[in-house]
C-alpha cells in the first residue's frame, strides 16, 4: 500500500514517461536500432499504464469522493489568473486513463508491425508517445487551461500523423484542415475560460464546480460557457457543423485513425462535458443542444457511411456517428453513459480499424472494398476479431456495444420525462428515434463492409495483390484478440438494469462525480424492453438488407437500382458526402480568401492607405515645386515681394484697429461659457 | 567594478556604441575581425544585462537602479536611466536578439560588413536606450537616434526597392516622432510653473495630474499615441511594416520585429497611457477597436501573400494587435500578458524572419510557390520552421500561448470606461480631424492644380474634382466627421445597453480578438504546408543544404527560450507583475475607471465529499414541472441511503 504522497509522484510520471520516450525517439530515433526504437516507445506506454493501474487500484479502495493531486509547479500566475500544473486523478479521469494508457499500448504494439518497414519509423513512435502525453495531460489536467494545453497538444499531434506522409499534398492538407477545424473549436474553449473566469475567478474544475453549487454562476453565464464549451467539443469529436475534418484524417497511418481517430481524442469532446457536468446541469438549453446535435450527427454521418467504398471512411464516417451517440447521452445529462459509450466504444472500433489496418497490411495498401472480398479465410484472426467487435458496434445483443447503445436510447427515451423536461417535453421520442435509425444505419453499412470485405465471393484485386494476401504478424493480431474480447465482455462495466445489471460504472464508480442518471423512478420495465426490442430490431434489418445486397456476391437488384434515376442521384449525392466539403468551400472559405485578398491587401491596404500615404510624399514634393516658383533668382522679383510683404506688415502694424469695439456683446468668450 | 556596479545601466547602454566606434577603427576587407568583435561586444553587453537582471529586485514596482547627472541644467534636461519590470524584461529581449543578429549576418552580409556591423550597434545603443531613459528628452534623443541606422540598413543592405521602403519607413516614423517632440515640448512648458523646467518623466507626471490641461491633454495624449501607433505598428498605420521588412536584410528584419516595434508598445505604457490617464481613458475603447481591427486583418491579409516574408511580417500586425488589446484593457493580467506577449512576439517573429533568411540566402526567393517539399531535403530545418511557427501560432506549452491566454483572459475580465463619455470626445475629434483632412485636401487640389495645370490627364482631373468635391463636403459638414468618429463605438453602445452604461467593451473585442487564433493557425499552416509539405517541385531544391552548425547556433536558443517561455513562463511573469500591477490599478485611479477587482480570487474552496454530494443532490432536484402532476419524481437508485 502506498501513502498518498507516494501516489502523487507517481501520477507525475503518467504524462511524464510518454513525453521521456517522445523527446528520446524524436532527437535520436533516428540513430537507433528499430528495435531499440519500439521498446523506448512501448515500454514507456506500458510504464504509463502500469502506473495508472496502481494509482487507480488505489483510488479504488479509497473512500468515494477521493482524489489524488499531484502539483508540479505555478503555470502562470497574475492578476486574478492563477494555474498551477497539477495533475488530479479521480474516478472520472481514472477511467480515462486506463483507456489511454491500455489501448494506447496495444496501438503502439500493433504499430510496431504494421510500420516495420516504414523509413520514418523513429518521427512516428515519436509522434505517438507525444499524443499519449498531450491526451494524458488533456483528462489529468486540475483545471480548464491545463486541459486545453493536452487539448491542443493532440490537436498537433493529430495534424503530424495524418500528415505524416507529408511528400502526399493531399495528406498534407487533410492535416491542415483538422487543425484548422479544431482550432474553431479551440476559439470556443478559449472563450469560455474567459467567461468562466471572469465570473467565478478561478479555472479549476474543483473550485468551479464549488462556484456552480453556491450560486455564483448564474444560468446565462452558464447557458453561455456551457455552448462555447460544446463549440470546442464539436470541432474536437466531430459534431456538426465541425465533423468535416475527420473523414479526411483518414490520410494518416491506420493505427493513428485507430488510436486517435476513434478510440481517444475524438472522445475529449465527451470528456469535455462529462467534466463540465456540473455547468452543463445548470443549463438546460445548452444540453438540449448537446443532446440534438449528437443525435443529428450520429443520424447524418450514418447515412454516409452507407454508400463510401473506401474501408477506412466507412469506419470514419461510423465514428462520427458513435460520437454523436455520446453526445446524446451527455445531452440528456447521462455522463456517465457516455464514458460507458466512449469505453466501449474504443474496445470495438479501434478493433476494427486495426482490423482494417491489418486487411489493408495484407492487401498491399488498397483500401478499396471493390477490389477486397472472400478475405475471411485468408486472415482468419483479422476475420474473426473484426466480426467479433461488428457484432458488438451493431448492438448483437448481449456484447458490449449493445449494453452501452441501449442506454443511450433509453435515457434518450426517458429525457422526456426527466429533470430537465421543462426543456425536453416532447424531445425525448424523436431523440431515440433518430438513435434507433442511425443504429439501423449502423448495421447497415458495418455488414455491408464485412460482406464486401470478407466474403461475396472472390479478391476481386490485381493477381498479384491477391497473391501477396496473408495473415498479419503476431504483433497484429495480438492487439486484435485482446480488443475483441474486450468488446465482448466490455458491457459487464455498465451493465443495465433491466437486464440485471448493476450498472456500476454509472451508478457507483463516476457516482460522485456526474451523479445519478436523470431518470425517473417508474415501472417502466415493459417500455425498457419494448424499446430495446424494436431498436434490435431496426438494426436487425439493417443487417437483413445488407445480407440481402452484399452477402454472396453486390446483388442484381442493388445493381438495378444504382443505375436508376432517383436511386442513382441519391446514391451519388450520398457518396459525395451530401456536398457538405463544397459548401463549405463555397460559403466560406472562397468568399474569406476574396474578402482578404482584394477587399483587404489589394484593395484597403495597396489603394487606400498607402494612397493616402503616397498623397501626404506628393504633397512634399508639391511644396517644394510651389517653393521653387519663387526660387527664380531673379533679383528684381526678390526684391518687389520682399518690399510688399514690408508694406503689408507694416500696414498691420500701424493701422489703429480695435477689435474689441466691433463685436456685438454676446459673441464674447464669457458669454459663450456662461451659455 | 565599482564604477560599472553603479552605471551599470550606463555601461549597457553606450557599451554598443563604444564597439561601434571601434569597429570604425577596423581596416576594410577585415570582415571576420569585425564580426567576431562585434559578436564579442553583444556577447559582453548580453552579459552585462543579465548581470542587471540578477540585481533586479522583482518585487519592487518603482524605478530601480536608477542613475542620474544633470545634462542641460539650463533647460531642465537631465541624463537620467532607470528601469521597471517592463524595461528590465525588454533590455533583457535586446541583449538576448543582438549577439543572435550579428551571427546571423556571417553569411548574409557580404558587403560592407564593417559598416553594417557599426550600424547594428549604433541602433543597440538607441534601442537599450529608449527603455533605459527616464528623462523625456533623453529618450526621444534616443528614440530619434534608432532612426538613423535602421534607415540606412534597409537603404544599403536592402532588396530591390529598398530606397522606396527605407524612405517610407523613416518618414512615416519621422512623421509621428515630430507630433511627439512638440507634445513634450508643450507639456513641459505647460507644468513648468509647478517648481521650475523639468524632463523628468516621473515630475512631469506627477505634475500633470494637478495639472488642469483641459481639452489640450486630449490633443497631447494624441500626438504621443500616434507616434507610438505609427511604430507599433497598429492598423491603419501599418502600411510601412510589410515594405520595409520585406526589403530590409534579414538581421534588419530581426531587430526591427524583435525590438523596434516594442518601442511603440513600451511608448504606450511608459508615456501616452501614464501620462495622460485621464485623456486616454476616453480612447482606450477605440484603441481596442483598431487593436481587434489589426489583429483580424493582420491575419487575413497574411493568409494571402505568396511572399513568405511579407506573411510574417503582416502576422506582426496581428499580433501587435494582441499586445495593444491587452495595454488598454488595463486590468493586470491583460497587461501582463501583453508585456510578455511582446517578448514572445520577439522571440518567434524573430526566429521567423531569420528562418527565411535561411531559404533566401540559398534561393534568393522567398515566394512560397517556389518551395514545396522542402521537409524532405531540410528536415532539421522543418522541424525548426515548424516549431517556432506554432509558437507564434500560439499553441500552448510554446511562448506564444501564455502571452495571448492572458492577453484574452484579462481584457475579458476587464472593466471599461462608461462609453458614454467616449462618444462625446470622439465626435469632437471626429469633427476636428475631418477639418484638418478636408483644409489639407483643399490645399493640395489648389496647388496640385498649380503645379501640374499643363499636363494633367483625364483621370488626373477626374480624380481632382472628386477629392475636392470630397474636401467640400468635409468643411460644409462637419457633423458627418463627428459622425464617423462616433460610429466606431456607438453601435457597440447600443447592442447591450440601452442607457448607455456599457462597461463590458473589451469583453466584446476579446471575442472579436479570440478569432485571431483561428486565422494565425491557417496562415502558418499554409506557409508551412507550401514550403515543406507536398513533392519537390523545383529541382533547384533537390540539392538544398540543411542548417549549417552556425545557423543551428542562431536558432536552437530562440527555440529552447520559446520552449522555456511556454512551460515555464512564471519568473518572466514575476518580473513584470509589481510594475504592470500598480500600473493598471494607478492608472484606474487616476482615470476614474472602475477598480480592477471584479472577480478577485473569491475564496472558492474544493468541496468536500460530504459537500459534493450535497450539491450533486441540489442539482438533481425537479425543476419546477410544467405539467406538476407527477410528484414522486425521484432517482432511480441510491437516494435511499
Amino acid at each position: 500500500m502506498l501513502t498518498p504522497k507516494d501516489l502523487e509522484s507517481l501520477i507525475a510520471l503518467i504524462p511524464i514517461l510518454p513525453l521521456v520516450g517522445a523527446i528520446i525517439n524524436g532527437l535520436w530515433g533516428h540513430r537507433l536500432p528499430q528495435r531499440v526504437v519500439s521498446l523506448v516507445a512501448c515500454g514507456s506506454v506500458l510504464a504509463s499504464f502500469v502506473l495508472s493501474a496502481i494509482v487507480v487500484g488505489h483510488l479504488a479502495q479509497a473512500e468515494d469522493g477521493a482524489r489524488y493531486v499531484s502539483t508540479l509547479y505555478t503555470w502562470m500566475a497574475s492578476g486574478n489568473l492563477n494555474i498551477g500544473v497539477s495533475f488530479v486523478v479521480d474516478r472520472l479521469s481514472a477511467v480515462m486513463i486506463l483507456v489511454i494508457t491500455g489501448i494506447g499500448f496495444l496501438i503502439h504494439v500493433y504499430s510496431t508491425g504494421y510500420m516495420s518497414h516504414e523509413p520514418a519509423y523513429a518521427r512516428y513512435f515519436a509522434y505517438l508517445n507525444l499524443f499519449c502525453f498531450a491526451m494524458l495531460c488533456l483528462v489529468l489536467g486540475s483545471s480548464l487551461p491545463l486541459l486545453f494545453l493536452g487539448w491542443e497538444g493532440v490537436g498537433l499531434c493529430s495534424y503530424l500523423l495524418i500528415g505524416f506522409w507529408y511528400t502526399d499534398i493531399e495528406k498534407a492538407q487533410a492535416g491542415k484542415k483538422a487543425f484548422v477545424v479544431n482550432r474553431i473549436g479551440d476559439f470556443g474553449v478559449l472563450i469560455a475560460m474567459a467567461l468562466l473566469l471572469r465570473t467565478t475567478g478561478t479555472l479549476e474544475f474543483e473550485t468551479l464546480r464549488a462556484a456552480a453549487a453556491g450560486g455564483v454562476i448564474t444560468t446565462t453565464v452558464a447557458t453561455a460557457a456551457a455552448l462555447l464549451l460544446f463549440l470546442g467539443a464539436t470541432g474536437k469529436s466531430a459534431q456538426l457543423p465541425l465533423y468535416v475534418w475527420l473523414p479526411d484524417a483518414m490520410a494518416g497511418p491506420t493505427p493513428v485513425s485507430a488510436l486517435i481517430h476513434a478510440a481517444t481524442m475524438v472522445t475529449a469532446g465527451v470528456y469535455l462535458v462529462a467534466r463540465t457536468g456540473f455547468i452543463y446541469s445548470m443549463a438546460p438549453i445548452a444540453m438540449l443542444t448537446v443532446a440534438v446535435v449528437g443525435a443529428a450527427t450520429a443520424l447524418f454521418a450514418a447515412t454516409i457511411g452507407t454508400a463510401q467504398y473506401d474501408i477506412k471512411k466507412v469506419l470514419a464516417y461510423s465514428t462520427v456517428s458513435q460520437l454523436g451517440f455520446m453526445f446524446i447521452a451527455a445531452g440528456v445529462g447521462a455522463y456517465a453513459i457516455a464514458l460507458f459509450h466512449v469505453i466501449t466504444h474504443a474496445f470495438f472500433k479501434a478493433c476494427l480499424f486495426l482490423g482494417s489496418g491489418s486487411v489493408i497490411h495484407g492487401m498491399s495498401g488498397e483500401q478499396d472494398m471493390r477490389q477486397m472480398g472472400g478475405l475471411a479465410k485468408k486472415m482468419p484472426i483479422t476475420f474473426a476479431t473484426f466480426f467479433v467487435a461488428t457484432l458488438a458496434i451493431t448492438g448483437f445483443p448481449l456484447l458490449s456495444g449493445f449494453a452501452s447503445k441501449d442506454l443511450i436510447l433509453w435515457n434518450a427515451f426517458i429525457s422526456s420525462e426527466g429533470h430537465y423536461d421543462s426543456v425536453f417535453h416532447g424531445i425525448g421520442f424523436w431523440l431515440w428515434l433518430m438513435g434507433a435509425i442511425a443504429a439501423g444505419f449502423t448495421a447497415f453499412y458495418m455488414w455491408r463492409l464485412v460482406f464486401m470485405t470478407f466474403f461475396s465471393g472472390q479478391t476481386r484485386a490485381s493477381h498479384e495483390v491477391v497473391h501477396h494476401v496473408h495473415e498479419s504478424p503476431k504483433s497484429m493480431t495480438f492487439p486484435l484478440v485482446v480488443l475483441a474480447t474486450l468488446s465482448v465482455i466490455g458491457g459487464a462495466l455498465c451493465w443495465p438494469a433491466v437486464l440485471g445489471g448493476h450498472e456500476w460504472l454509472a451508478e457507483s464508480w463516476l457516482l460522485p462525480i456526474t451523479g445519478h442518471l436523470p431518470t425517473p423512478e417508474g415501472h417502466h420495465e415493459t417500455l425498457e424492453w419494448t424499446l430495446m426490442a424494436c431498436s434490435t430490431g431496426i438494426a436487425f434489418l439493417g443487417f437483413a438488407i445488407a445480407f440481402v445486397l452484399y452477402a454472396r456476391r453486390i446483388h442484381p437488384m442493388l445493381n438495378r437500382l444504382v443505375s436508376e434515376a432517383p436511386f442513382r442521384d441519391l446514391f451519388v449525392l450520398v457518396n459525395n458526402k451530401w456536398h457538405i466539403d463544397e459548401l463549405y468551400d463555397t460559403l466560406v472559405v472562397k468568399p474569406i480568401g476574396w474578402v482578404s485578398r482584394i477587399v483587404f491587401y489589394e484593395g484597403m491596404d495597396r489603394r487606400v492607405i498607402d494612397g493616402l500615404v503616397n498623397l501626404v510624399g506628393w504633397f512634399g514634393r508639391s511644396i517644394g515645386f510651389v517653393g521653387q516658383l519663387f526660387q527664380s533668382g531673379n533679383v528684381q522679383r526678390y526684391l518687389a515681394i520682399f518690399a510688399l510683404a514690408l508694406a503689408l506688415l507694416l500696414y498691420g502694424w500701424l493701422s489703429p484697429s480695435t477689435p474689441q469695439a466691433d463685436q456685438p456683446a454676446e459673441e464674447t468668450p464669457t458669454s459663450i461659457q456662461a451659455r | 567594478m565599482g564604477f560599472l556596479e553603479t552605471h551599470l545601466l550606463t555601461a549597457i547602454v553606450f557599451l554598443p556604441l563604444l564597439g561601434a566606434f571601434i569597429c570604425l577603427a577596423f581596416p576594410k576587407g577585415e570582415d571576420s575581425g569585425v564580426r567576431g568583435f562585434a559578436l564579442t561586444v553583444s556577447l559582453v553587453d548580453l552579459g552585462l544585462a543579465i548581470w542587471l537582471w540578477s540585481r533586479f529586485s522583482p518585487n519592487v514596482a518603482g524605478m530601480q537602479l536608477a542613475e542620474r547627472v544633470e545634462w542641460i541644467p539650463s533647460l531642465g534636461i537631465t541624463y537620467a536611466m532607470g528601469i521597471d519590470g517592463v524595461a528590465m524584461i525588454l533590455i533583457l529581449l535586446t541583449a538576448f536578439l543582438a549577439p543572435i543578429v550579428v551571427l546571423s549576418t556571417y553569411s548574409s552580409v557580404e558587403e560592407r560588413a564593417r559598416e553594417f556591423m557599426v550600424c547594428m550597434l549604433f541602433l543597440q545603443t538607441g534601442m537599450l536606450g529608449a527603455f533605459a531613459a527616464t528623462d523625456l528628452f533623453l529618450f526621444y534623443t534616443f528614440y530619434e537616434v534608432m532612426l538613423v541606422p535602421m534607415y540606412f540598413l534597409i537603404g544599403i543592405w536592402g532588396g530591390r526597392r529598398r530606397i522606396y521602403a527605407a524612405l517610407k519607413f523613416f518618414l512615416y516614423t519621422m512623421g509621428g516622432s515630430l507630433l511627439m517632440l512638440v507634445a513634450i515640448i508643450y507639456t513641459v512648458w505647460a507644468v513648468k510653473d509647478q517648481g521650475g523646467l523639468t524632463f523628468d518623466w516621473a515630475v512631469v507626471t506627477q505634475r500633470l495630474a494637478s495639472a488642469n490641461l483641459g481639452s489640450t491633454e486630449i490633443w497631447l495624449f494624441l500626438a504621443f499615441a500616434v507616434a507610438f501607433a505609427i511604430k507599433v505598428p497598429m492598423f491603419p498605420f501599418h502600411t510601412w511594416l510589410p515594405d520595409a521588412h520585406v526589403e530590409a536584410p534579414t538581421g534588419a528584419s530581426v531587430i526591427l520585429a524583435g525590438v523596434l516595434l516594442k518601442i511603440g508598445t513600451f511608448g504606450f505604457v511608459r508615456y501616452a497611457l501614464w501620462m495622460f490617464p485621464k485623456a486616454a481613458v476616453a480612447f482606450l475603447p477605440t484603441i481596442g477597436v483598431l487593436a481587434v481591427i489589426g489583429i483580424i486583418y493582420g491575419a487575413l491579409v497574411a493568409m494571402v501573400q505568396s511572399d513568405l516574408k511579407r506573411l510574417v511580417a503582416y502576422s506582426s500586425v496581428s499580433h501587435l494587435g494582441f499586445v495593444m488589446l491587452g495595454l488598454v484593457s488595463m486590468s493586470v493580467t491583460g497587461v501582463a500578458g501583453s508585456v510578455l506577449q511582446m517578448v514572445n512576439h520577439g522571440i518567434s517573429s524573430g526566429a521567423l524572419f531569420l528562418l527565411v533568411g535561411v531559404i533566401y540566402e540559398r534561393r534568393h526567393t522567398r515566394q512560397l510557390d517556389d518551395f514545396g517539399g522542402l521537409a524532405k531535403v531540410m528536415p532539421k530545418y522543418a522541424f525548426l520552421f515548424v516549431l517556432l511557427a506554432l509558437s507564434s501560432a500560439g499553441l500552448p506549452g510554446l511562448n506564444g500561448f501564455v502571452g495571448e491566454f492572458m492577453i484574452v483572459m484579462g481584457s475579458f475580465g476587464a472593466m471599461g470606461p462608461t462609453m458614454d463619455v467616449t462618444n462625446g470626445e470622439l465626435a469632437r475629434i471626429g469633427i476636428s480631424l475631418a477639418g484638418v483632412i478636408g483644409l489639407g485636401a483643399v490645399i493640395l487640389m489648389v496647388m496640385k492644380v498649380a503645379a501640374e495645370r499643363a499636363r494633367m490627364s483625364l483621370w488626373q482631373r477626374v480624380g481632382a474634382v472628386a477629392l475636392v468635391a470630397l474636401a467640400a463636403l468635409l468643411i460644409v459638414a462637419p457633423p458627418i466627421g463627428g459622425f464617423g468618429g462616433g460610429l466606431l463605438v456607438r453601435p457597440l453602445v447600443g447592442l447591450t445597453s440601452d442607457n448607455g452604461d456599457f462597461r463590458e467593451i473589451f469583453a466584446l473585442l476579446t471575442v472579436f480578438a479570440g478569432t485571431g487564433v483561428i486565422f494565425a493557425a491557417v496562415y502558418l499552416l499554409i506557409a508551412v504546408q507550401r514550403v515543406f509539405f507536398g513533392p519537390i517541385r523545383h529541382a533547384e531544391n533537390e540539392g538544398l543544404e540543411d542548417l549549417s552548425f552556425r545557423e543551428q547556433t542562431v536558432l536552437w536558443p530562440l527555440a529552447i527560450v520559446a520552449i522555456l517561455m511556454g512551460l515555464f513562463p512564471q519568473p518572466f511573469i514575476d518580473m513584470v507583475n509589481p510594475t504592470v500591477d500598480a500600473y493598471a490599478r494607478q492608472f484606474r485611479e487616476r482615470a476614474n475607471l472602475p477598480a480592477i477587482a471584479m472577480t478577485d480570487a473569491p475564496a472558492l474552496q474544493p468541496l468536500t465529499p460530504a459537500q459534493r454530494d450535497q450539491a450533486n443532490e441540489r442539482r438533481r432536484l425537479p425543476a419546477p414541472r410544467a405539467h406538476g402532476n407527477d410528484p414522486n419524481l425521484r432517482v432511480r437508485k441510491g437516494a435511499q441511503e
